[in-house]
């Protein structure tokens, strides 16, 4: 949490600045009044289900859509009154949205034949930018005859090419193939490096928001639940909502049985005595609190695991080999299901077989604990 | 597949035929009216006795004839014209627009082709001769674009809806105004669908006859008309090449659109590298 404060870039500073607001379409709130400061060269990530809210607030930075109330502000100054063609922003569609009747030279040079550049500054900058995205020897195709990543290609380099101030990018990847989508995102993020602008990035997919963003803003329900590194959203999740949407975990509701000085003890059925976690603020005994475990922090072991660690005896359920990992569905004594995954069970020979009695335990500060939470929130990691 | 060609045996034999005998059934009046406009029977004889050009002569130098064709083309042209520059704004206003009543006005704007023609052509006469524009190029114009705008509103509407708004937008972001990406991105990439609205309103009114008849005056008569008329006189074989002349360029336009598309196409681009 401190972390995620001392993150956020001053005002002064401030390349983009969203000041309360919001976007409601008659009753139904798209936006809560959200406040968002993003920094110079910062490449941030709305992150977030669909209906979430954070593509509209892409469409307000843009300019395609005004908020209800708030303010946006680009380089300290508002935009509100500008349209979208007049706010100097670059802008990369989930569908290519490349000119069909214009080649590629054309769709890259057409942001800066409107700016009316002169022939000569329009070719050596098409040239530069095509050279970026490594797209030179394809200048003369049309769109239609490049594939689904090489029309991307030339969406960016198209939003590259006037340098505009500011790049928003609306779920570009997510129409690409896995392998083709990875080697993109490796793309965007050198490009990043190296042409130093500020990027706002929408993406559902939560392994691509860590691949890319320096910080995530995670959306539900019209707020931004959370905002930090990739790090700060998967080990220190400030609510279930969070915790669920990044990483694929396991849930317990449970009520408390003990507290000691900065434990509380879980009454989970099936541990003789009770698990230990971190003591969230303000927690009394008897309270129903939600834990979290990663799967990656569970550790499988064939007998009683050492003191200290939460333990259970259970028996294995599912083990299916991943290739880096193997991933297991263990269910305890009281018919608790846990996630478990592991690296160093991916030989054959070190591998627990379905059906298997085992023990799994975890340290007590891989447990994260929540006081409040949305039932959805743990069905969406069952489901 | 269920009905796979090679899997039907002796029965493909059958398809074959009918084939054969469907398009024999649509191609030999054609034929017939073509190979006829070279004959040298002035009664229609067939096979013909020898082969001439002496009826395309007559076409072009007989003064009612070459009239009658120059009409054809300066009506459709207008047609054309209007078709195009009425429906692409109509056709703007049912896809884009949001207003009470859209769907009915875009499917009024198909009415035209399921009304009975002679329907059309009475109201039209009856309009014209009220407002004194009976047997006028006005006239002849009105009528034709109320058969040719449906098919540009189409054609239009289809093109637009298959395209992608977030083009336009990604236009604008890009810096551009809202013309600039109207007449720059949407309209250029809309084209082969104005285009092809264009087409077929040259052609509707190319070949139309019926509202022709009750639009024409002595003075001012379109190709249709004409034969229409010289039938009723006596059967020359002017009438058979002036036929052959309106397939001709009929052809000469679809090939012409077809050779466009080809040229347009995207070539296999085979997967990512």
């Amino acid at each position: 949490m401190s972390e995620a404060v001392q993150r956020q870039p001053d005002h002064a500073e401030a390349m983009l600045e969203l000041d309360g607001v919001s976007r409601h379409f008659g009753d139904f709130v798209a936006v809560a009044e959200t406040d968002l400061q993003i920094g110079h060269g910062e490449f941030l990530t709305l992150l977030g289900p669909s209906g979430s809210g954070k593509s509209t607030t892409l469409y307000m930075i843009a300019g395609f859509d005004s908020p209800t109330s708030g303010d946006i502000r680009i380089d300290g100054q508002s935009v509100l009154g500008l349209t979208p063609n007049r706010r100097n922003v670059g802008m990369v569609f989930q569908r290519y949205s490349l000119f069909p009747h214009m080649n590629v030279r054309e769709n890259v040079g057409f942001p800066l034949s409107v700016r009316k550049y002169p022939k000569s500054d329009i070719n050596d900058r098409v040239e530069r930018t095509l050279k970026l995205v490594q797209l030179e020897e394809f200048a003369h195709r049309k769109p239609s005859e490049l594939s689904g990543g090489q029309q991307q290609r030339v969406a960016l380099a198209r939003a590259l090419s006037y340098e505009p101030r500011l790049l928003l990018m609306d779920e570009p990847l997510s129409a690409l193939d896995r392998k083709l989508r990875e080697d993109l995102q490796q793309e965007i993020r050198s490009l990043h490096d190296r042409v130093d602008t500020t990027i706002v990035y929408v993406t559902h997919d939560q392994e691509e928001a860590l691949r890319l963003s320096d910080r995530i803003a995670v959306f539900n329900h019209g707020h931004i639940v959370q905002i930090g590194s990739g790090e700060d959203l998967y080990h220190r999740p400030q609510d279930s909502f969070v915790a669920s949407f990044i990483g694929a975990s396991t849930f317990i509701v449970a009520p408390v049985k003990g507290l000691e000085d900065d434990v509380a003890v879980l009454d989970v059925a099936g541990s003789e005595h009770g698990i230990r976690v971190p003591r969230p603020e303000g927690v009394q005994v008897k309270d129903e609190v939600l834990m979290m475990i990663r799967p990656e922090r569970v550790r499988l072991c064939a007998c009683v695991p050492a003191e200290g660690n939460n333990a259970m005896r259970a028996t294995v359920r599912e083990a299916v080999f991943l290739g880096d990992n193997v991933t297991y569905v263990v269910e305890t004594r009281s018919g608790i299901e846990i996630r478990v995954k592991s690296i160093f069970h991916i030989d054959s020979d070190h591998r627990f077989s379905e059906g298997t009695e085992c023990w799994i335990a975890w340290d007590i500060n891989d447990t994260h604990v929540f006081r409040d939470w949305d039932p959805d929130d743990i069905e969406r990691q069952l489901a | 597949m269920l009905l796979d060609l090679k899997a039907m045996g002796r029965f493909r034999y059958a398809l074959y035929g009918a084939n054969l005998l469907v398009g024999l059934f649509l191609l030999l009046p054609i034929v017939f009216i073509i190979l006829l406009s070279f004959g040298s029977s002035p009664w229609l004889a067939f096979p013909p006795p020898e082969w001439t050009l002496r009826w395309y002569r007559q076409l072009f130098n007989e003064p009612s004839w070459f009239e009658a064709i120059v009409n054809s083309f300066q009506i459709g042209i207008a047609v054309t014209v209007m078709s195009v520059l009425l429906g692409v704004p109509a056709s703007f206003a049912v896809v884009r627009g949001r207003f009470p009543g859209r769907d009915a006005l875009a499917a009024l704007f198909t009415t035209p082709l399921i009304v009975p023609l002679i329907i059309i052509g009475i109201g039209l006469y009856g309009a014209s001769l009220r407002y004194g524009l009976s047997g006028t190029f006005t006239a002849f114009v009105f009528s034709h674009l109320v058969l040719a705008l449906p098919f540009s509103v189409i054609c239009t509407t289809n093109a637009l809806r298959s395209f992608d708004q977030n083009i336009e937008k990604a236009a604008i972001v890009c810096g551009a105004t809202r013309s600039q990406a109207l007449w720059r991105v949407t309209l250029p990439a809309i084209m082969p669908g104005i285009g092809a609205g264009a087409l077929f309103s040259f052609l509707i009114s190319w070949d139309e006859v019926v509202l022709a008849i009750f639009m024409s005056s002595p003075s001012l008569q379109t190709l249709p008309v004409k034969m229409w008329s010289a039938l009723r006189l006596d059967l020359s074989p002017v009438i058979a090449a002036a036929a052959a002349l309106m397939v001709a360029l009929t052809l000469v336009l679809l090939l012409a659109a077809a050779l466009i598309q080809w040229f347009r196409r995207p070539p296999d681009t085979s997967a990512d590298k």
